[in-house]
């Protein structure tokens, strides 16, 4: 196992450095001097010189990209230039929400999709099945962001069930009934990506009820519900984690463009008006951090992917 | 295709859907009853009737006049967006599975593309390249052409070891001539099926775009920017929201419809691969 993790680890070094170039010469594909896109159009003569000098744009482009990633590996992305903060300080104002968002999104994500997947198997063929999987077409195609939107407009304005946007922060009151505020939006990132879930466990569910220990499960006289849960559901969940890289992905969309229907302070938002103000070291550093995180989550998926099924250890330790 | 949509009852019902909006798409000048631009102040936000059959928005523009108009963009936008994933997506992803030299080089590439989520890729790139319609295909189409390369490049893999490739090595074929005569041919249904849900998923990261006010510019009425505008103005004017909203869904929700039907009829030779991704 740890050799297999060891492995997965460098593998993700050339993406790590091929991704760390691409966002840094993001600052350089726009049109126009460097130094002045990293310091915004107001800036002064004296502090656009002294910017050139920091990055040293006067040197080879190789030697740029180290100097920027001998700061980035320190934490430090740069200043805003809009807000009076370093980038790091800005994105660790608005991590709270979304990374809460996230989580929610994902546990409900679970809750909705693995049960449902799971009825769907074991009444194959029958109209529950065909219900199931219309339904879960349906919120396939259904955007995460319209959803929100009636959502807001059914339960926070018609009925005033649930606040219709904002979030005060939790850690900072420590008061968790504000994740409320997070309920409807949650909700709407999670919906449409039941559908994928829910296809994944009933597919695999019904391979595995095909195998040989299945059918000796059943002949050595454990009961139906036995049989599902201990042999069938196990099995399939092999499956269905591994078709969570692909969730991830569309959490992370999700959470960045419901994050603006319920005006939620989270870093999604941030990127947004980031790209509108052209507060380009924010955007350079939103980029780079969710990059990170996602690959650190899909690193997750692989390992824990790998700790279920010694299959695939094997295998790739070839 | 005929019998295909006779088996499957959703997919007429899908089918006659989309060639209305494809009819709402083309004739929009003669369908919609208003200019999509022109303003009407004494009518703002007024709720369905016989003159604004959908209501109008908030600066008095007739919201059926608008949807009808949005086609346009969102149709000419989704397909822009599959032909540029699919004809860059099939030249490298046949490319890096064919020729050796180049595969690392594609595939380390579509391997970058892959570490960001879809709508972040897009973002930087229209925060790269500035708003526009030609920036919009680009940006969300960088996406999709990663995921038809990897399709393509493991389709390509397995066509490469069939013996009638070989057989065509030994007859002293040009590299050129198998990839165009006895490759690509062979690649065209996973194409098509992949073409599809590409089209449905295109269409929804637009509108998602769109509504975050980073797409389409604002001039040319989008079912997205629609509901951009339409979620200041909800608690007052529910219509602008929903509406614009169900017709997105009813588009995405037929195009994979058909889709799926696709799918089903595929080679059961590149069912698995088509599937995977």
């Amino acid at each position: 196992m740890l050799r297999y993790i060891i492995k997965r680890v460098l593998s993700m070094i050339p993406s790590l450095i091929l991704t760390s170039i691409m966002v840094f010469l993001m600052v350089h594909l726009i049109p126009g001097d460097p130094a002045i896109t990293m310091l915004g159009d107001s800036a002064t003569e004296e502090s656009i010189e002294q910017m050139r000098e920091e990055m040293g744009l006067n040197q080879p482009l190789v030697n740029q990209y180290f100097i920027w990633m001998g700061k980035v590996v320190h934490g430090d992305l740069g200043d805003s230039i809009f807000q009076n903060k370093s980038v790091m300080a800005t994105i660790a104002d608005r991590a709270e929400t979304s990374v809460l968002l996230g989580v929610m999104a994902m546990i409900l994500i679970v809750l909705i999709s693995l049960p449902i997947g799971i009825i769907a198997a074991v009444k194959v063929n029958t109209w529950l099945d065909q219900g199931i999987s219309s339904l879960a077409m349906f919120l396939a195609s259904v955007p995460a962001f319209w959803l929100g939107l009636n959502l807001m407009l059914l339960f926070s304005v018609k009925l005033g069930w649930l606040p219709t946007s904002g979030f005060p922060s939790v850690f900072r009151s420590g008061d968790w009934s504000n994740l409320r505020y997070l309920i409807l939006p949650s909700i709407s990132i999670a919906l449409p990506n039941t559908a994928l879930i829910i296809r994944m466990t009933r597919s695999s569910m019904l391979d595995v009820i095909k195998e040989d220990y299945v059918r000796t499960a059943r002949s050595k006289g454990l009961t139906e519900n036995a049989v599902y849960i201990k042999h069938v559901f196990r099995n399939s969940l092999i499956a269905v984690v591994s078709s969570l890289g692909f969730v991830f992905a569309s959490l992370i969309s999700g959470t960045v463009v419901t994050e603006s229907v319920f005006s939620l302070p989270g870093v999604g938002q941030l990127l947004v008006s980031s790209i509108m103000l052209r507060d380009y070291p924010v955007i350079q550093g939103v980029i780079l951090i969710i990059a990170l995180v996602f690959m650190i989550i899909n690193l997750l998926v692989d390992i824990s992917y790998a700790k279920i099924d010694p299959r695939i250890r094997y295998t790739s330790a070839k | 295709m005929f019998n295909l949509l006779r088996k499957r009852k959703v997919a007429i019902v899908a089918s006659v859907f989309l060639i209305a909006v494809l009819i709402c798409g083309i004739f929009a000048p003669l369908i919609s009853t208003f200019d999509p631009n022109e303003t009407h102040g004494k009518d703002r936000l007024s709720t369905i009737n016989s003159t604004y059959w959908l209501g109008t928005d908030n600066y008095g523009r007739d919201i059926f006049s608008r949807i009808i108009y949005g086609t346009r963009m969102s149709l000419v936008g989704s397909l822009g967006i599959v032909v540029f994933a699919v004809v860059l997506g099939v030249l490298l992803g046949v490319v890096a599975g064919y020729l050796r030299s180049a595969q690392m080089v594609i595939m380390r590439l579509a391997d970058v593309l892959m570490a960001f989520p879809p709508l972040l890729l897009a973002m930087m790139l229209m925060a790269i390249m500035g708003s526009g319609v030609f920036n919009v295909v680009i940006a969300i189409g960088a996406y999709y052409m990663t995921r038809m390369i990897r399709i393509i490049y493991s389709l390509t893999l397995k066509i490469k070891e069939e013996t009638y490739i070989e057989a065509m090595h030994a007859q002293g074929a040009s590299t050129l001539r198998i990839i165009l005569r006895h490759i690509v041919p062979n690649l065209v249904s996973p194409i098509i099926v992949q073409a599809t849900f590409t089209f449905s998923s295109a269409l929804l990261q637009m509108a998602a775009l769109d509504f975050l006010g980073l797409g389409i510019p604002p001039q040319y009425p989008t079912w997205g920017n629609m509901l951009s505008e339409g979620s200041r103005f909800m608690t007052r004017a529910p219509w602008m929201v929903v509406i614009p909203g169900l017709v997105i869904v009813l588009t995405v929700l037929s195009i994979n419809i058909m889709g799926d039907l696709l799918r089903d009829n595929i080679d059961p030779k590149f069912r698995d691969i088509v599937k995977g991704t």
